[in-house]
């Protein structure tokens, strides 16, 4: 009994708090302008992702298509190659002029992957390392694709006015 | 765009090179007692020699652009044939032996399945880039 008192006085404060909440996002974003609603930094970065991820799919799906082609070596994307160097840790700035690594997946290349034991053929694609690739991409795409589209709605929903 | 439809295209390229390893694997099957060809000879394994595609023109500039694979070319094998002791054959030798096609079915099976195995990853490749398709028109939604 007194657990739902309890509930009951704990959930007023937060629902003064959302509205308050709401009425300061709505100042803010009055002043700081539209143009910071739609964020086009954050827009570009979405965008460069997705096609980072597509640029993936498609180095898979090649892999793929030569699974038994003599000779053919797996190739990766250059950006997905970069990326997965720079795990580890992301690039430190000493100097505004640094690059911080945001750029990455701007500039797409493919290179062979190195490592991966070769059949006799000369063939070195392993089909299960493949599929995990593509599906890793399409699983990318789909983070960035959610995320872009959270963000359409947020700028179609000042557009309309809230309605 | 251009990228997800050349991967299309690739993996499709990939379907028709695997469908013409199947039939291949299969005729060899088919023919593996078949002692009297047209030429007189028995029936030659036959084998697929595949490539990945050159890039066309318009894919020569975009680098992430997917490769396709192409059948460049359906050879006989050269292997020596096989010999059965068979002297009541109409195609046995004056010594009772018949020539008999140089085909190993085991081989043949693996061929097979392998085939088969890619065409299935392939179908799979290409649900997935239908898939990242219909996400990307989404957005317009």
């Amino acid at each position: 009994m007194s657990g739902g008192r309890h509930t009951h006085t704990r959930s007023l404060p937060t629902q003064g708090l959302n509205e308050r909440h709401l009425l300061f996002g709505i100042g803010l974003a009055l002043g700081r302008g539209v143009s910071d609603l739609t964020d086009s930094a954050i827009l570009t970065a979405l965008g460069r992702q997705m096609t980072k991820a597509v640029q993936s799919q498609a180095a898979a799906v090649s892999n793929l298509a030569n699974l038994d082609t003599p000779g053919y070596k797996t190739r990766e994307s250059f950006a997905e190659a970069l990326t997965s160097q720079l795990q580890p840790g992301a690039l430190t700035r000493s100097n505004s002029k640094h690059l911080d690594g945001s750029a990455i997946g701007a500039q797409a290349g493919v290179r062979e992957t190195e490592g991966l034991a070769a059949r006799r053929d000369g063939n070195n694609v392993q089909l299960d390392r493949e599929l995990l690739a593509l599906s890793r991409a399409s699983g990318d795409f789909t983070k960035a694709q959610t995320a872009l589209a959270a963000k359409f709605r947020l700028v179609r929903y000042a557009i309309n006015e809230g309605r | 765009m251009s990228i997800l439809s050349s991967a299309i295209n690739a993996s499709a390229s990939a379907l028709d090179a695997q469908r013409a390893r199947i039939e291949v694997a299969v005729s060899n099957i088919a023919n593996a007692e078949s002692t009297r060809g047209p030429n007189g000879e028995p029936y030659r394994r036959r084998d697929v020699v595949l490539a990945a595609a050159t890039p066309t023109f318009s894919q020569s500039f975009d680098r992430a652009a997917a490769i396709g694979v192409e059948v460049v070319a359906i050879v006989e094998d050269t292997e020596p044939f096989g010999h059965r002791y068979d002297p009541s054959h109409p195609d046995a030798d004056a010594s009772g032996l018949v020539a008999m096609p140089n085909v190993d079915i085991p081989e043949e099976m693996v061929n097979l399945l392998g085939a088969a195995r890619a065409y299935q990853a392939n179908l799979t490749a290409i649900n997935v880039i239908r898939d990242t398709v219909q996400r990307a028109l989404e957005l317009g939604k």
